[in-house]
């Protein structure tokens, strides 16, 4: 090579440095791309109402899950097919709640839960003086409170914010005290809706709590006709009502009120309350399953307290407040007051009233009234749970050697660090 | 044919070329000499190879060969002479020949590839080109003309060709495309997908989405997606380049520490215009995946054998000034063997190199192919044809009737996908020594996805349809610029240095919509309820890199860069990354002590980093804009991480290239150590944090290492008669080595894969069955156990080449993947929902006669005692992955040059070694890189069996 050509070649070559740099380190490399909403964003009174329809959307879900299934375990319906995605699985339809048969129970719950409580925190924050009576506030706090019920009602461990794991009560002091603060802020905020929806949720987390004073205190103010109900929309598959969506003959027929209680009980009684239907084409659930102990497929009865996907599913109810009062009168001993309060719902729907001749018949008629009055509302393991631990008698199912509350997920117990059982 | 009659080897080379272009007359031998004449043909398929220089030994008489593989030299002298065959790639060979005066004597020639040959021109991992004499990394290489059998796409021509890289994870759905791994995984969160060029410009490397459902049951489709890969047609393909770690990668950078796949493509040579032609045909069959009860696990009256047919054209040549050119066009259909299943793909080419003035040489390339696919449902689907076949009258009918089930098939799953790339070079030759290439490249990827459950579809009975538009736009620019000089005394420095900017945006829209008024002809507009969905991203790396060759005598080599780089996906805390390397090669047979008989050797070394950056959110906290009825609503999705930034993978090689027996016997040798460290992991938080999704955090560090042996054989090659051999051995150990403190984790699907200290990344945890095969004891199980890893710690590929009577061969290849574990998953969603499965059909039996099971049998064969972690089975298997018969037909069709017919019989055994059902190499639901694979309801590829004619004109 001759030298002289190479440096006037090097020379050229100087030129290409800019244009390296301009390549290599001067190009824009930051990108902001659209679509998921970064944290920041969210610190606007603009964002406040999204923040806590979120939080409701996450209570939804959650719902949907434990009622259909809990349902299952607590025989509210009868498994007539599929086992996994909109079905019961195996163990479920044997009334195990095991930790190792999926996390989205526990997970969709605890979210509900989180972004509930953060709501709260976020609406504060934001609003600042002005959070003292703005029915946003109380909305989220509303939210935090029916999911900390939620969670109370249908899970055996208590577990907040990745500690470590308690007694599930916990979740109940927490409902009362977002229950307290939601009744107080929407007092302030002139909606009687929301403050009535927080007392009657209230209402019924003393019960939980065994606090029969207080509870009958706050469901003396709530109307027989007050319902507060969570939503469900057609929008997508997971804003579906999901007891609706999984015992419909499109797709699944995954549940069935054959063989249960209220199977034979609605043919008696027409009871509205429990009203299933049958169809003249369409006889079986979409698959076999265990039904006196032999493999089979079973005939569809389906449910219409749902009956579509958009079905709204009580949160509260005066009715259900009736029957608070009602477990109360029985406490006390007061059996004629319980069923009278009881008979009136009973009379009202043109349903033979109820009678017992001892405590024992009217705590199992309490019990079958309840199951009844909140069929399908993902309430009804709590029922079990709390008379089994109060030695309540009377029977309404047998619940021998099935789990009344869902475990925590593998996912927590693996994921958390603080989670030492 | 060519003929040559000159003085000087480049004298004879030009003399040719300006022969090729003139339409050149024989001379005719009329001055007592005579004439040689014959053909040169690739010993491993029996095809022409062109441009091969014959040479008479000792003499100055020599020619090339033409497009047919054919020579004529002239002016030979009278008696004993050697003709001798030199072409680029191949060995040499030389041949005796008894030349008359006046006479003519035709001399054939069947020639061998040649791993090892030091001076051949190679890309791998360098800055703009180097011999293979230079580089100290391993090089991964497949040359098409190797290639005997009917290639039906890219992922299968690589599969088990070189040592390290395994191809898998692919079903049986028409158009399902396979993930490749270069020496196993490199990351467990990221994905483990190399990075493709196509001559120079980046391309997508990732899967295609799959045509599923944006939201709720998302898995309706077929569950299977395409490769962009595969959109390449493998008839077009010169080499391929394959660099298998950091090592090499280093100056590709952040992205590339799961290795690079470099094709280069077939450009037209000076010379007359050279045609050739490919006509396929052939069909699919489904071999046997179940047990000898149920062979085909109750698919049989939903299975066809699919027919397959398809053209490839060619045409290539150059003028005289100075253009080249390659117009290639191809088609191919299969009918797959699900009955909804088709494919049908057009590619066309055009490659076009042209030299405006003495320095600046300029190619471009123009690549389109459109893919049509249409699939049939399956997978894990409750409405695939596949799982509601397996599970019979537990299906999601509740009935095993055929024609029940069929009624899933009247979902349309259609995908469309367009697929252009745009590539232009420009190298400029400032000096002789000083050059600088740019690269602009572009790759448009847009894809169509129809889904359509019609008015009276069972399970929607009013109808679903979705329709997604997809499409990634990949911009790449590359600048190299090399300066060389050499010294006195054999000393030789260059210096090169550029820079990458690499622009990825993907993006779709989606339109869903149900609830059709009734039967008919619709588009989304019809549906009563319409939902949408949209998303866009976009990452930007931009880098510079600088490199530095420095050469002693020819045979020590020093390589020291590094490159820089920048990434729209790094977190706010994190500025640029560097990344060096460094190699060394020594040609020990170049030594002065080195004897003849050892043939010759090369030592290498190298150490390299490289890196892979997380996806554009990873770094930020975000929530979902989901709504909730008609407001809107947010929901906690990522919850970020500010200090995020690439994993950096460092790897060392050390091995050598050695050629024995004058090139009959060559081995390559490879040991690899890779080590990941600031490994991202995605790590779970407990859900009662609120995040469901897990977070991306620099916290693990990991290892891999393993060797590769490449040997190649002539074992004899006889006029008649040739037989050659190869072997690929290959070991990949990867190991945890460090969680930054945090705990171990569960990925993967149902969370089977464990990541873990001590540990193969991923390991595979399940419930063993200690005393399986005990009648009628209680179950000895043991929860959690491990098993082993999830990726094949040894593979073992063998090829073996005959050629026998006339030239026709017969091509073996055959691979063995061992050590890996996997989750069977269909048999748990099986048994678990009492489903009648054939791996239980002796229990049913003992059962209903009152007598006793075994443990497994009591486990399994019981639906309430079924868990999903007792299926995990060893993934060890043997596949014949090939066998072709190349029959050379010379000029037998008129008005050909050279022809041959190929018959080709691929995939079509297998055996498993451990695993009851199945292939181990299929997959799940959840595309390429699911980690750990798993099997869910899908059936393996078919065997292909293909007839081929190949014509040249």
């Amino acid at each position: 090579m001759n030298p002289t050509t190479s440096t006037r070649a090097l020379l050229r070559v100087r030129h290409l440095v800019p244009l390296l740099v301009m390549f290599g380190t001067a190009c824009e490399l930051k990108v902001t791309n659209p679509g998921p909403v970064q944290a920041s964003f969210l610190d606007s009174p603009a964002a406040l109402a999204a923040v806590v329809n979120g939080a409701g959307r996450d209570l939804s879900l959650a719902l949907g899950y434990t009622a259909y299934t809990g349902g299952a375990v607590t025989k509210e319906i009868f498994p007539s097919g599929s086992t996994a995605a909109f079905g019961i699985s195996v163990r479920q339809q044997a009334g195990f709640l095991a930790d190792d048969d999926g996390d989205a129970w526990w997970e969709f719950s605890q979210r509900a839960r989180w972004t509930g409580e953060k709501a709260v925190v976020r609406v504060k924050e934001v609003l600042a003086t002005s959070a003292a009576n703005s029915a946003t506030l109380a909305q989220a706090l509303i939210w935090a409170g029916y999911s900390n019920r939620h969670l109370g009602e249908n899970f055996c461990e208590g577990i907040i914010d990745g500690g470590a794991p308690g007694p599930s009560t916990v979740y109940f002091d927490r409902a009362e005290s977002n229950f307290t603060e939601a009744i107080a802020v929407a007092t302030a905020a002139g909606n009687t809706n929301l403050a009535t929806a927080a007392r009657a949720g209230r209402a019924s987390v003393r019960l939980s709590k065994n606090n029969l004073t207080g509870a009958v205190e706050d469901a003396g103010l709530v109307s027989s006709t007050f319902a507060y109900r969570m939503p469900y929309y057609a929008n997508d598959l997971d804003q579906y009502n999901r007891v609706f969506w999984a015992s419909a003959n499109q797709p699944y027929r995954g549940h069935t009120v054959f063989n249960t209680f209220f199977d034979s009980y609605r043919k008696a009684t027409r009871d509205p309350r429990v009203p299933f239907d049958s169809s003249l084409t369409v006889l079986q659930g979409d698959a076999a399953v265990t039904f006196n102990g032999v493999s089979q497929r079973v005939r569809w009865y389906f449910q219409t307290k749902y009956p579509n996907l958009t079905a709204p599913i009580n949160l509260s109810s005066g009715w259900e407040m009736r029957l608070i009062e009602a477990e109360a009168r029985l406490v006390s001993g007061d059996i004629a007051g319980a069923l009278s309060i009881m008979n009136v719902r009973r009379s009202a729907l043109n349903v033979p009233a109820l009678t017992a001749g001892n405590i024992t018949d009217a705590w199992s008629a309490l019990k079958r009234e309840r199951g009844i009055e909140l069929w399908l509302e993902s309430r009804r393991l709590n029922d079990y749970r709390r008379w089994r631990a109060l030695n309540r008698p009377g029977v309404a199912d047998d619940m021998t050697g099935r789990d009344l509350c869902f475990a925590t997920s593998l996912s927590e117990k693996q994921n958390n660090p603080n989670y030492v059982p | 044919m060519r003929v040559m009659s000159g003085s000087g080897w480049l004298g004879w080379v030009a003399a040719v070329a300006g022969m090729l272009a003139a339409a050149p007359q024989p001379m005719a031998a009329q001055d007592g000499t005579g004439r040689v004449r014959g053909t040169v043909t690739n010993v491993a398929n029996g095809q022409p190879v062109s441009n091969a220089q014959v040479q008479i030994v000792g003499e100055r008489q020599g020619g090339l060969t033409g497009p047919d593989g054919t020579f004529l030299i002239t002016g030979v002298s009278v008696g004993s002479r050697i003709v001798r065959v030199r072409a680029l790639g191949y060995q040499l060979l030389s041949k005796p020949a008894v030349v008359s005066a006046g006479g003519t004597v035709a001399v054939d020639f069947a020639i061998t590839t040649s791993p090892v040959a030091l001076n051949e021109i190679v890309v791998t991992g360098t800055a703009g080109s180097a011999r293979k004499r230079e580089v100290g990394n391993s090089i991964g290489q497949i040359k098409l003309a190797d290639v005997p059998e009917v290639s039906s796409n890219v992922s299968n021509l690589i599969s088990g060709r070189v040592a390290g890289v395994t191809v898998g994870g692919g079903v049986g759905n028409a158009g399902g495309g396979q993930a490749i791994r270069l020496r196993g995984a490199t990351s467990v969160s990221l994905t483990n997908q190399p990075l493709i060029y196509v001559d120079g410009i980046r391309t997508r490397s990732e899967e295609y989405p799959r045509n599923g459902i944006f939201q709720g049951a998302t898995q309706r489709g077929a569950n299977s997606n395409s490769s962009p890969l595969d959109d390449i047609n493998p008839d077009d393909i010169d080499r391929i380049e394959i660099v298998k770690g950091a090592a090499a990668a280093t100056l590709f950078g952040t992205d590339a520490a799961a290795g690079v796949i470099q094709i280069f493509t077939k450009r037209g040579a000076q010379g007359a215009a050279k045609w050739n032609a490919q006509f396929n045909s052939g069909f699919t069959k489904l071999q046997q995946f179940g047990t000898d009860e149920a062979p085909l696990l109750f698919m049989d009256p939903f299975l066809r054998n699919g027919g397959r047919y398809g053209v490839q054209a060619q045409v290539s040549g150059g003028s005289t000034n100075n253009i080249k050119y390659l117009l290639s066009f191809g088609a191919d259909n299969l009918a797959g063997v699900l009955p909804n299943d088709l494919e049908r793909k057009y590619n066309i080419r055009s490659n076009v190199d042209f030299s405006p003035t003495k320095k600046l040489n300029m190619s471009f390339s123009t690549a389109y192919t459109n893919n049509l696919i249409n699939n049939t449902p399956a997978g894990n689907n409750a409405q695939g044809i596949t799982l509601n076949a397996f599970r019979r009258d537990r299906n999601y009918f509740g009935n095993a009737n055929a024609d029940t089930i069929r009624q899933v098939l009247l979902q349309e799953l259609t995908s469309n996908i367009d697929r252009l790339l745009l590539g232009s070079t420009s190298t400029l030759a400032l000096t002789p020594n000083i050059t600088s290439r740019l690269t602009l490249g572009l790759d448009r990827a847009a894809l169509e996805n129809r889904n359509l459950r019609p008015f009276g579809f069972p399970a929607a009975a009013q109808g679903i349809i979705q329709n997604q538009r997809w499409a990634n736009t990949t911009l790449s620019v590359d600048w190299v610029n090399n300066l060389e000089r050499t010294f006195g005394s054999g000393v030789k420095a260059s210096f090169a240095f550029g820079s990458q900017y690499v622009n990825s945006n993907v993006g779709d829209v989606v339109a869903f919509s149900e609830r059709f008024p009734g039967p008919g002809d619709v588009t989304v507009a019809s549906g009563s309820l319409r939902n949408a969905d949209e998303n866009q991203q976009r990452v930007i790396t931009g880098g510079v890199f600088v490199q530095s060759l420095l050469g002693l005598k020819d045979r020590y080599f020093l390589t020291v860069g590094a490159r820089v780089d920048g990434n729209s996906a790094f977190g706010t805390d994190f500025g640029f990354q560097t990344y060096p390397k460094i190699s060394g090669s020594w040609v020990v047979s170049d030594e002065g002590f080195w004897k003849q008989t050892f043939g010759t050797l090369k030592l290498r070394a190298a150490y390299g980093e490289a890196g892979r950056a997380p996806g554009a959110f990873d770094a930020v906290q975000t929530w979902n804009p989901v709504g909730w009825g008609n407001d809107p609503a947010l929901r906690p999705l990522n919850r970020g991480n500010e200090n995020l930034g690439p994993e950096r993978t460092t790897e060392t090689e050390l091995g050598f290239d050695q050629s024995l027996l004058n090139g009959k016997l060559t081995l390559d040798f490879t040991y690899f150590s890779a080590v990941t460290k600031d490994a991202l992991f995605a790590v779970n938080g407990p859900a009662s944090l609120g995040f469901l999704n897990s977070t991306l955090q620099n916290v693990g560090q990991l290892k891999k290492s393993g060797v590769e042996l490449a040997i190649n054989s002539t074992l004899l090659d006889k006029d008649d008669f040739g037989l050659t051999a190869g072997l690929n051995i290959s070991t990949n150990n990867s190991l945890v080595q460090s969680l930054g403190g945090a705990p171990s984790f569960g990925i993967g699907n149902q969370n089977v894969g464990w990541i873990e200290v001590g540990n193969p990344a991923p390991s595979l945890r399940g419930m063993l069955i200690r005393n399986p095969d005990a009648i009628g004891a209680a179950p000895d199980t043991m929860s959690n156990h491990l098993f082993g890893p999830s990726q094949p710690t040894r593979i073992l590929s063998g090829t073996v080449s005959l050629r026998t009577f006339r030239r026709i061969t017969v091509a073996l290849r055959g691979e063995y993947q061992g050590g890996a574990f996997i989750n069977e998953d269909a048999s748990f969603q099986a048994l678990s929902r009492s489903v009648q499965w054939p791996t239980c059909f002796a229990a049913y039996d003992k059962i209903a006669a009152n007598e006793p099971l075994t443990v497994r049998e009591t486990l399994t064969c019981r639906a309430s005692n079924v868990r999903r972690t007792m299926f995990i089975f060893p993934a060890d298997f043997f596949k014949l992955r090939d066998v072709t018969v190349t029959v050379p037909m010379g000029k037998l069709i008129p008005g050909t040059a050279s022809s041959a017919l190929v018959l080709s019989a691929q995939n079509f055994f297998r055996r498993n070694y451990g695993m009851p059902l199945f292939d181990p190499e299929m997959s799940g639901n959840d595309g390429f890189n699911a980690n750990p694979r798993y099997i869910s309801e899908q059936i393996p590829a078919p065997a292909m069996y293909m007839t081929s004619i190949r014509v040249s004109f």
